[in-house]
């Protein structure tokens, strides 16, 4: 059985729309419509997929915030809706880079608090906050205000704040947006060194290149569904995106790009075709298709 | 409970400055209210109307920690995404609420109750400058069906995301019907039964006659024990707050 397992799970939300001064009508929004995930130990899985897909409402209910209509989720084994309380031990949440932090309070009395949450004692939680400030490279803001952090110096505080206790399962919801690029990859840096350490991570981003850069596994989830799932690469073969040969090569004195669905095999066959064609060759490669694009291609953006 | 206290013991570190004026606005606003009611008395008041106002001062205070503070520290916690965190988290929101109001009251409550009790020490004897540190700490102690007003009104939070309209609420209670300022005696029959059915009339007196009137009114221990059901009644309505919130996901209001 996978470390992290969620089964048939639904959700419903039910808002109301308000029309006018006295009239309103319900608002039905299924943001979960039987999503199956698993997770082995150790590994990164990414959720992919556009805004109100359903990323954020799998993350909460893995993290004990919110309660399936119906479906199964364990971690670890345990049951999130009948064991809360265990798997609030088991798992380190990140939801926003910039949020639920005291303003006045500095990183290190931040941490503390939050340390004592996960029942540390004082000296404890002070010890530590002090080893993850080093480890995000905060320490020497640590008696800094939050409120004075940078946004890349509060995503790399919530991090380590989803560190304090020790977690096993990690849920990173978007832990880069808006941050800027060397903000966005320390926190890249610090996850692949999370994974490195084995921890079990359940992460969301829209920065698909991130996602493939640091992902073992992709969700691609759309209206509340899963709709293809597998490592990057496989992923994108099944949305139907193969790696391309390309060559450019000049053919009695005019420059030509040859192309062929294929790797390292189409290559050098097109390589030997324009060299059997007479042709110079000037350049040769193998275009893999980002993430980025068999993702939007595939939600029918261009 | 731990985490608590630490937060509410460094968020009042960063204010102390400001809770040390609260405390020396006490005397001021008393003296306003009694300089209003010598005008009004055509210059015949004596020194008990002052220090009525004194002790009610310092009761206002530790009433306003028990409703409003309580609504606001939830209604923070939940613009910030604070709770959020917390409710992910083993420890329980509410035990962690409670010992931040404790904290909160024990600096606010203190501040304001010495600075009472030396005016006090100063004009009656140090006898009655310990009678009010004494009806302080019963004061703190029984203030707990006040929170439970503040924790039944959190409900409206989410909807409302403002917890301005619900510490009003709690406020006009207090001042009107409180028994803080004038005795509820000089209210209309219909306002003293409304004042009957709240707890801070009973609780404001019952510290009052221990700090000014070196007695404990025993009879009064009764009521005080049934007021105790606003409490419960808090923490049941917190209880289906926190369920709701886990239903509806809906924990942050920014």
């Amino acid at each position: 059985m996978s470390f992290v397992v969620g089964s048939g799970l639904r959700k419903r939300f039910v808002t109301r729309e308000r029309l006018g001064l006295f009239k309103s009508r319900a608002k039905i929004v299924d943001a979960l419509n039987g999503v199956d995930i698993s997770i082995d130990r150790g590994r990164l899985l990414s959720l992919v997929g556009p805004n109100g897909a359903g990323k954020t409402t799998l993350v909460r209910i893995f993290a004990t915030l919110l309660l399936p209509d119906e479906g199964k989720a364990y971690v670890g084994g345990l049951d999130v809706v009948g064991d809360a309380d265990r798997v609030r031990r088991l798992v380190g949440l990140m939801l926003y880079p910039d949020k639920g932090f005291f303003g006045r309070l500095s990183g290190l009395e931040n941490l503390i608090y939050y340390g004592m949450l996960y029942g540390l004692g004082r000296r404890e939680a002070h010890r530590r906050a002090e080893e993850l400030l080093k480890s995000v490279d905060l320490w020497e803001a640590r008696h800094s205000p939050f409120e004075e952090y940078s946004m890349g110096m509060k995503a790399r505080l919530g991090l380590a704040k989803a560190l304090i206790n020790n977690p096993e399962f990690l849920l990173l919801d978007e832990p880069t947006v808006g941050i800027d690029p060397v903000g966005a990859r320390k926190v890249r840096e610090l996850i692949r060194g999370l994974k490195r350490e084995g921890i079990t991570i359940l992460f969301t981003s829209h920065n698909l290149y991130e996602v493939e850069e640091l992902s073992d596994e992709v969700a691609l989830i759309v209206g509340g569904r899963i709709v293809a799932r597998g490592p990057p690469d496989a992923l994108k073969q099944k949305l139907g995106f193969e790696p391309v040969a390309v060559v450019r090569a000049v053919c009695s004195g005019e420059e030509r790009t040859l192309s062929k669905n294929g790797d390292g095999r189409a290559l050098a066959a097109l390589v030997r075709e324009a060299v059997e064609a007479g042709c110079e060759v000037l350049e040769a490669y193998v275009r893999e298709p980002p993430l980025e694009e068999a993702v939007v291609k595939t939600l029918g953006g261009s | 409970m731990r985490a608590g206290f630490y937060l509410a013991l460094r968020l009042n570190l960063r204010q102390y400055g400001a809770l040390l004026l609260v405390s020396v606005l006490v005397p001021f606003f008393a003296a306003l209210f009694y300089l209003a009611g010598w005008t009004a008395a055509g210059g015949r008041s004596d020194l008990d109307k002052f220090l009525y106002q004194l002790v009610g001062m310092v009761l206002l205070i530790m009433a306003q920690t028990a409703s409003s503070n309580v609504l606001w520290h939830i209604g923070a916690l939940t613009s910030g995404g604070q709770l959020e965190y917390l409710a992910a988290s083993p420890s329980s929101p509410l035990a962690v609420l409670l010992a931040f109001y404790l904290l909160d009251l024990a600096v606010a409550g203190l501040g304001a109750a010495a600075i009472a009790a030396a005016i006090i020490a100063a004009l009656r004897g140090a006898l009655f400058a310990l009678a009010t540190l004494l009806a302080t700490a019963i004061a703190s102690a029984t203030s707990l069906p006040i929170v439970g007003l503040a924790l039944a009104l959190a409900y409206f939070l989410p909807s409302l995301r403002n917890p301005s309209p619900l510490s009003m609420i709690l406020n006009v209670a207090v001042v009107f019907f409180g028994g803080v300022l004038y005795p509820v005696g000089i209210l209309p029959a219909s306002l003293q039964a409304l004042s009957r059915l709240l707890p801070f009339a009973t609780w404001a007196e019952f510290a009052r006659s221990v700090g000014l009137g070196l007695q404990a009114p025993l009879r009064e221990l009764g009521p005080l024990a049934g007021y105790l059901a606003y409490f419960a009644l808090g923490v049941a309505v917190w209880g289906v707050l926190m369920r709701s919130l886990r239903r509806s996901g809906l924990y942050h209001v920014w």
